[in-house]
């Protein structure tokens, strides 16, 4: 994985020590000679803080992204969560227009915890090996955990297709955050000689190159407003001793 | 024309099949092994998150294992009220945080439920330890928790049980609390409670004597359906869970605790 935030950021502090001594406060911005798709990824978050999802466009590369993210969602998620909603998925993922729609959601319940969240791209991988290890992954967890051992196969090489196909030339972007959610992966693709992202995410696999979160900002993110998980019992009610004991007292 | 595979998914929205069972079997064979288990009745499994305890390792859904933690004394996670070991706290709320995006970016909502698979030797205070973590660590409160137990060679099932709140319980003194609770220990049980006859708490030798006991005080309180487990150091998973079920048919709610303060 290719590091790009180290030389950007020597070439910007160097220009910003000639310009403004050493204690001025100096907003840093992504170097004119950055990779494309790393420019492309820095424009896309930009666009996402200032108009949400306008900078949302669908077509075969979101499609693509789409097949990619099943893919690693069934080769590292939740188990029970893939046993009950890949179906649904699956079904959901052939729609363009669902498949846009998820992607806007994605980049809207973001918008607002991205803004001021200095976000930056630090590296670059190309997507087509991904690809290919995320379809042999899902294959053999599949078979091991036993899920739909005769449609599977179907269905992964479906994807694999797919995603091989739309994002051949594609590359995933790591942006490092200052803030919640800390990291941002972008999918970009050249698409008539401009490179476009064409889908994100905040989570991704580190075996397909996501990188580790630090505990306290697995922590900050868990209680973070993007996801709003934090408040409820989910199982209490007034009647109960304790959200942990959720039955009357009568009975203890 | 649809591919065979866009089929298979209409046939199984039209049709939901749960397959979360098939799921659970087919990591417990080839994990733990479903003779490993401890035996059984329960309820049928929801699908929801899963976790193996066995005698060396804890395992969060099939991802690489951790190394079983000693007690968690120094070092203790603040995050968790009761201390519990940074190890645990660290990979549950991994696993918290990839289960709470991926529900929102593929469906459903943070898993409810929490599934235990324990190996019959693991170490039950391992097991109550690594429940707590994994509870305490889940950021819309306490999920539902089950223990997975074999009801036959086939067929898994979970028995649910609670956890003492993390710091303890105290309940108000008009809430006429029998607050049972059986501290199992290699040399013996003691039995614990606000019914007369039980005094500073009563030691019984073994299964049938407690059995006895039991069957007097459900006579005094038929209302009482709770009893809080604290195993010993040294309890298996294995003859802990077979005490268990001879305590349900007395008092089926069963409340796990690693000694947290009970005031009545």
């Amino acid at each position: 994985m290719g590091s790009l935030r180290a030389s950007a950021y020597g070439g910007v502090g160097l220009a910003a020590l000639l310009a403004f001594g050493c204690h001025a406060k100096v907003e840093l911005a992504t170097l004119p000679d950055a990779p494309p798709a790393s420019r492309a990824a820095n424009s896309f978050l930009h666009c996402v803080e200032g108009t949400n999802s306008l900078c949302v466009h669908g077509g075969p590369g979101a499609s693509g992204w789409d097949a990619l993210a099943i893919l690693a969602w069934a080769a590292y998620g939740s188990p029970g969560a893939i046993s009950t909603y890949l179906p649904e998925q699956m079904k959901r993922h052939e729609d363009p227009r669902s498949v846009e729609r998820r992607f806007v959601e994605e980049v809207e319940r973001y918008s607002i915890t991205l803004r001021g969240a200095g976000c930056m791209a630090v590296a670059e991988q190309p997507l087509a090996p991904i690809v290919q290890r995320a379809a042999a992954r899902t294959m053999e967890r599949a078979k091991a955990l036993r899920l739909w051992p005769r449609e599977i196969v179907e269905v992964v090489e479906h994807l694999r297709q797919e995603a091989d196909v739309a994002l051949r030339e594609g590359t995933l972007v790591t942006m490092s955050c200052d803030s919640d959610p800390f990291v941002v992966y972008t999918a970009t693709t050249l698409r008539d000689g401009r490179y476009k992202v064409v889908g994100m995410t905040t989570l991704w696999p580190e075996p397909l190159g996501g990188t580790t979160l630090d505990p306290e900002k697995v922590t900050a993110r868990l209680h973070g407003r993007a996801l709003g998980l934090t408040g409820g019992s989910g199982v209490a009610s007034e009647a109960t001793i304790s959200p942990w004991l959720p039955f009357a007292v009568e009975e203890f | 024309m649809n591919p065979a595979w866009l089929l298979w998914a209409w046939s199984l929205l039209a049709e939901p099949v749960s397959a979360f069972e098939a799921v659970m079997q087919g990591h417990v064979q080839s994990t733990i092994g479903v003779d490993a288990l401890p035996g059984g009745a329960g309820i049928p499994l929801v699908a929801g998150m899963f976790v193996s305890v066995g005698p060396q390792t804890v395992q969060i859904y099939d991802h690489e294992p951790l190394t079983l933690a000693g007690a968690p004394i120094d070092g203790a996670d603040t995050t968790c009220a009761r201390g519990c070991a940074p190890v645990y706290v660290h990979a549950f709320e991994r696993a918290w945080l990839r289960a709470a995006v991926e529900s929102a970016s593929f469906g459903g909502e943070l898993p409810t439920t929490l599934h235990f698979i324990a190996h019959r030797d693991a170490s039950a205070r391992a097991l109550v330890e690594v429940a707590y973590a994994a509870a305490e660590t889940r950021p819309a409160g306490p999920p539902n928790l089950s223990l997975v137990v074999a009801a036959g060679p086939r067929s898994l099932v979970g028995q649910p049980f609670f956890l003492l709140p993390p710091a303890g319980l105290r309940l108000q003194s008009g809430a006429a609390a029998l607050g049972l609770v059986i501290e199992v220990e290699d040399e013996g049980i003691k039995v614990t409670g606000a019914d007369s006859s039980l005094g500073k708490g009563v030691r019984v030798r073994g299964a049938p004597e407690l059995q006895a006991l039991l069957a007097q005080l459900k006579k005094k309180h038929p209302g009482k359906t709770t009893v809080v487990f604290v195993p010993g150091p040294r309890v298996r998973v294995g003859p802990l869970v077979d005490l268990m079920t001879m305590v349900r048919a007395q008092f089926e709610r069963v409340v796990f605790s690693l000694g947290q303060p009970l005031t009545l």
